[in-house]
């Protein structure tokens, strides 16, 4: 029966090859959409944790306050686990002057990470090293019309700082929405509280080692062990910092099943009506073997092991190349789109490099719809013969 | 011994709103042994008879038995078993599965009953000798002749020892010197081996070795010719 199964796939090599390669080309695309899926997703989020921190400390109801006093408090000592960062950050709204012109800005003090962890927005010049050195957003530096190395003024008069401090321009930032890049100011840490709240910060950002991404165990365990040694501060967690972005995160589950549904749907048409083209004109040959005394169970069992043994090879193929490539995507892959494309992912807060991503539960989802439209398809017509007399069959037309 | 019997037989397709009534009450017996043949005019019902003789398919009323069994009451995989262990079967054409060598589609039908390889390989090969084709035991339907295809066919049924032959136009696609051949060659069978034999033809030409002669014509036997 093996035997026959095997010799009708090695006797219509055009037929195999097309039946075969589209399941093999169906698992192969689906994982490597399925990768990127998960990397693009995984990069989204990497990128709003490392703006974040995993955890954020900051006033409690900071959300309703305004000024700098009650928004900025002096850093407490905190117990933290082995291999855990804190940084300091303080922001502050004030004036850039540069000649005649000015802007309304916020400055941003960050330390020499917070500063380091810009590099990868940073569109000429270099990054800040020495107290009086900022860098603008690239929109700002154009509206005010500075260029690296001039000196601008800052102004911030009213607060708890000095009110005024002099920067000499060091590098441009080319930030996703203009809007913002038209308003950033990035100094050092100490110069923005030397200029805004000496010794305060408006957010403490820690960032613990050894953490997954989607990870919320230690997160909450630290947050609760913390918050009751901070009266007045309020510790959050990077989703709670993010609630807008937080509530993206159940979606993926949600879109994926959308895409990959629609995906699947599409691919199993395609497999369906390559397979179903190719049986249905083995209706009559299935009514000779059922005239020559196959009953309709053994006719079902020849098409199932031949159906089984091309869909499994090919699928096995097509899993075989689509893992390589997933592979090659989670060493890490660029979008192959044009520029004016990958800009509208950039606004959307997408890295340029993105590290795909599979599980097992996404590979078997694959393999076994594969397998099992493939099944279908090629039992239905072998069902169909095994219902028609044999004569019937014979003399099938669809 | 009776081995097949036709008690009454009628036949009606239906089918997108013509009903054809192709037999009208057939009544025929074929003893052991016999050489029949079944003849008549194109339409006349011959195919449709040796169909519901060989359990393809079901009269619409009356009886079929084969060797005594009653067939028109047996279900679609009964029968399918039935036809496996009693029944040789030829057919005008697409008779062989183009995967298997001439020797395999010979001893195909041993293969399903799940004779070991070795027996079913000797009686195979032995019955393709009997119809001259052992030197071609290896080859592909698509290398052989359409006549020798038809005796590969006509070997597959000896092999399988079954009780009765049943052939429907075997030579109808062959040119009437090598349609006699396969004629005279089924005949020999008959007398050597005492195989039981019922074919179609409406070529009167290769009924001259024929003993008896069935004709049908417009679903009805019309008349029968002992030689
Ligand atoms: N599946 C079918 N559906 C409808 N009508 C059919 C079917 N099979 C046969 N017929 C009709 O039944 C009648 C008998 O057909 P059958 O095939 O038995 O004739 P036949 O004697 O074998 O003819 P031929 O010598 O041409 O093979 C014909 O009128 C034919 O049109
Ligand atoms: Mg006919």
């Amino acid at each position: 029966m093996l035997r026959l199964a095997w010799r009708n796939l090695l006797r219509t090599p055009g037929r195999s090859l097309t039946t075969g390669g589209v399941v093999a080309l169906v698992v192969f695309l689906s994982l490597a959409f399925l990768s990127v899926y998960a990397g693009t997703f995984d990069a989204f989020f990497q990128r709003v944790l490392d703006r974040t921190g995993h955890l954020v400390v900051r006033v409690e109801g900071y959300e309703a306050k305004q000024d700098l006093e009650s928004l900025t408090f002096v850093p407490p000592s905190l117990s933290l686990p082995q291999g855990a960062r804190v940084e300091g950050v303080l922001e502050g709204g004030g004036l850039l002057v540069a000649g005649e012109r000015s802007r309304a800005v916020v400055f941003t003090g960050l330390t020499p990470e917070g500063l380091a962890r810009q590099r990868g927005l940073l569109k000429e010049g270099r990054l800040p090293e020495a107290s009086g050195e900022a860098l603008l957003g690239e929109a700002l530096a154009k509206a005010l019309k500075v260029r690296l190395g001039d000196e601008v003024v800052a102004y911030a008069p009213g607060g708890l700082g000095l009110g005024v401090y002099a920067f000499r321009v060091v590098g441009l930032l080319d930030l996703p929405e203009t809007h913002l890049e038209a308003r950033t100011v990035l100094v050092p840490l100490a110069d923005a509280q030397a200029l805004l709240a000496p010794g305060r910060v408006s957010r403490l950002e820690i960032r613990l080692s050894g953490v997954g991404l989607y990870e919320k165990e230690p997160l909450e365990a630290l947050k609760a062990d913390l918050q009751p040694h901070l009266p007045g501060l309020r510790v959050e967690t990077w989703l709670e910092a993010n609630p807008v972005y937080a509530a993206l995160l159940p979606l993926y589950d949600t879109v994926m099943g959308i895409y990959v549904g629609i995906f699947f749907v599409l691919g199993g048409l395609v497999l369906l009506n390559a397979l179903y083209l190719s049986l249905v004109e083995r209706v009559r040959e299935f009514g000779l073997l059922a005239a020559l005394g196959l009953t309709g169970g053994r006719l079902m069992a020849l098409v199932f092991w031949e159906s089984l043994l091309l869909v499994g090879v090919s699928a096995l193929v097509g899993m075989g190349a689509g893992l390589l490539l997933h592979l090659e995507l989670a060493n890490g892959f660029r979008f192959p789109f044009p520029a004016w494309i990958l800009e509208q992912y950039r606004e959307f807060g997408l890295p340029e490099v993105l590290y795909g991503r599979l599980g097992m539960k996404e590979v078997l989802l694959t393999l076994g719809y594969a397998v099992g439209v493939a099944l279908l398809a090629a039992l239905w017509p072998g069902w169909l013969a095994s219902r028609l007399e044999p004569v019937e069959a014979m003399r099938y037309v669809p | 011994m009776v081995i097949l019997e036709a008690k009454g037989v009628r036949k009606v397709y239906r089918g997108d709103g013509v009903e054809t009534e192709a037999l009208r009450g057939v009544d025929l017996r074929v003893e052991k042994g016999e050489f029949t043949a079944l003849v008549g005019p194109s339409g006349s019902g011959k195919s449709t008879l040796l169909h519901l003789l060989a359990g393809l398919d079901l009269p619409t009323e009356g009886e079929v038995y084969v060797g005594g069994v009653r067939l028109d009451r047996l279900s679609r995989s009964q029968r399918a078993r039935f036809r496996l262990e009693r029944i040789g079967l030829v057919f005008q054409a697409y008779n062989l599965l183009p995967v298997l060598t001439a020797l395999e589609n010979a001893a195909f039908v041993l293969e399903l009953r799940g004779v070991p390889k070795g027996e079913r390989e000797r009686r195979a090969l032995e019955a393709l000798a009997a119809l001259g084709l052992k030197d071609k035991a290896h080859r592909y339907p698509r290398q052989l002749s359409g006549g020798e295809q038809q005796r590969v066919a006509v070997a597959r049924a000896l092999a399988a020892e079954p009780l009765v032959v049943l052939a429907d136009e075997p030579t109808a696609n062959l040119d009437s010197r090598t349609g006699l051949a396969l004629i005279e060659r089924m005949k020999a069978l008959n007398e050597a081996q005492g195989v039981t034999f019922l074919f179609s033809t409406h070529d009167p030409r290769l009924l001259e070795h024929v003993r008896r002669v069935v004709r049908l014509e417009d679903g009805r036997i019309v008349g029968e010719e002992v030689r």
